[in-house]
């Protein structure tokens, strides 16, 4: 491939984070996850995470969010997630918590079935403010070409 | 639809080989950039023109936004069949998701059925009564396209002994 790209495997980044209240979480579980320990904290305190907790799936689009960001912050012209290998979610993010992401570029790869585009696999790290995982993502996004360099 | 089971059921009662067409949602242009706005806010997925000259040469749904609707609709699904059960479900919170790839745009107007399979169990004992079920989950459109799969563990709460 002619076109270098600046971006090494084991390159780092970190993002800002973002903060989820209650109203967010409830917001998005009358929606698409209406559970009673993502809508209602008297329930949630009996259910099996203990507490008002947001949906895996907001936490997962919020995640991908901040990658997108950190990304074009660093200059990648980043497009979106195409795939996402595993993701685990390791403790539940509670009312007025917040999350950043740690990502960690594994490989630059050319895009499987697009030839407009890379492709960059990635190691995601979502963690609250005390540091504690809350979840974990491998997944590949998507890459300008044209733009890398 | 007429109803499937006659009571609910318990970890044990769930048999891998079992397959639904569990739901089918048609996505409109305002509820992709509702959702676009706040979770996802590219405008590939937020601007119907700006989106004319972007990767999919249209307006797209966000990739979690044709997740947050499988959710939507497992949710749905499992309360139809919790016959008797307290709190509506006996089933739930995922623990692992593996392999989810958007395979297909989702268009507005674009209407996606949304199929799972049991593929697996395990007999680990979580948090004294839940064990793990492993279903694959794959979304087609309109035109029998694949739009989406992926594959899930949840915790089922098993029989009280």
């Amino acid at each position: 491939m002619s076109d270098a790209i600046s971006l090494a495997a084991g390159q780092t980044m970190t993002s800002s984070p973002i903060k989820f209240s209650a109203e967010e979480i409830i917001i998005f579980a009358k929606q698409f996850d209406p559970q009673p320990y993502h809508l209602d904290a008297s329930a949630a305190e009996k259910s099996i995470f203990g507490g008002l907790c947001a949906s895996g799936w907001q936490v997962a689009a919020l995640t991908s969010r901040l990658v997108n960001e950190v990304l074009k912050q660093a200059c990648v012209p980043v497009i979106d997630v195409d795939r996402v290998a595993n993701m685990r979610w390791q403790r539940p993010l509670l009312v007025d918590e917040s999350i950043h992401v740690v990502v960690t570029i594994e490989s630059v790869n050319n895009h499987r079935t697009e030839p407009n585009y890379r492709s960059l696999a990635l190691n995601v790290s979502v963690n609250n403010a005390r540091q504690q995982r809350v979840a974990e993502m491998q997944c590949d996004v998507a890459i300008d070409k044209e733009l890398a360099s | 639809m007429s109803e499937l089971y006659l009571r609910s059921r318990w970890f044990e009662d769930l048999p891998v080989g079992e397959f639904h067409v569990f739901g089918a949602h048609t996505f409109s242009e305002l509820e992709m950039i509702e959702f676009s706005q706040l979770y996802a806010p590219q405008p590939e997925y937020t601007d119907p023109v700006a989106a004319r000259s972007l990767r999919h040469g249209g307006l797209v749904a966000a990739p979690w936004h044709v997740v947050a609707i499988w959710m939507q609709m497992m949710v749905s699904y499992m309360e139809r069949y919790a016959h008797g059960v307290q709190d509506g479900r006996r089933n739930g919170a995922g623990v692992r998701v593996e392999n989810i790839e958007w395979l297909e745009p989702v268009r507005p107007g674009h209407t996606i059925a949304y199929t799972y399979e049991i593929i697996d169990k395990s007999e680990t004992i979580v948090r004294d009564r839940w064990s793990i079920i492993r279903s694959r989950n794959e979304a087609f459109n309109q035109y029998g396209d694949k739009a989406l799969s992926f594959e899930i563990d949840i915790l089922a709460e098993r029989a009280p002994r």
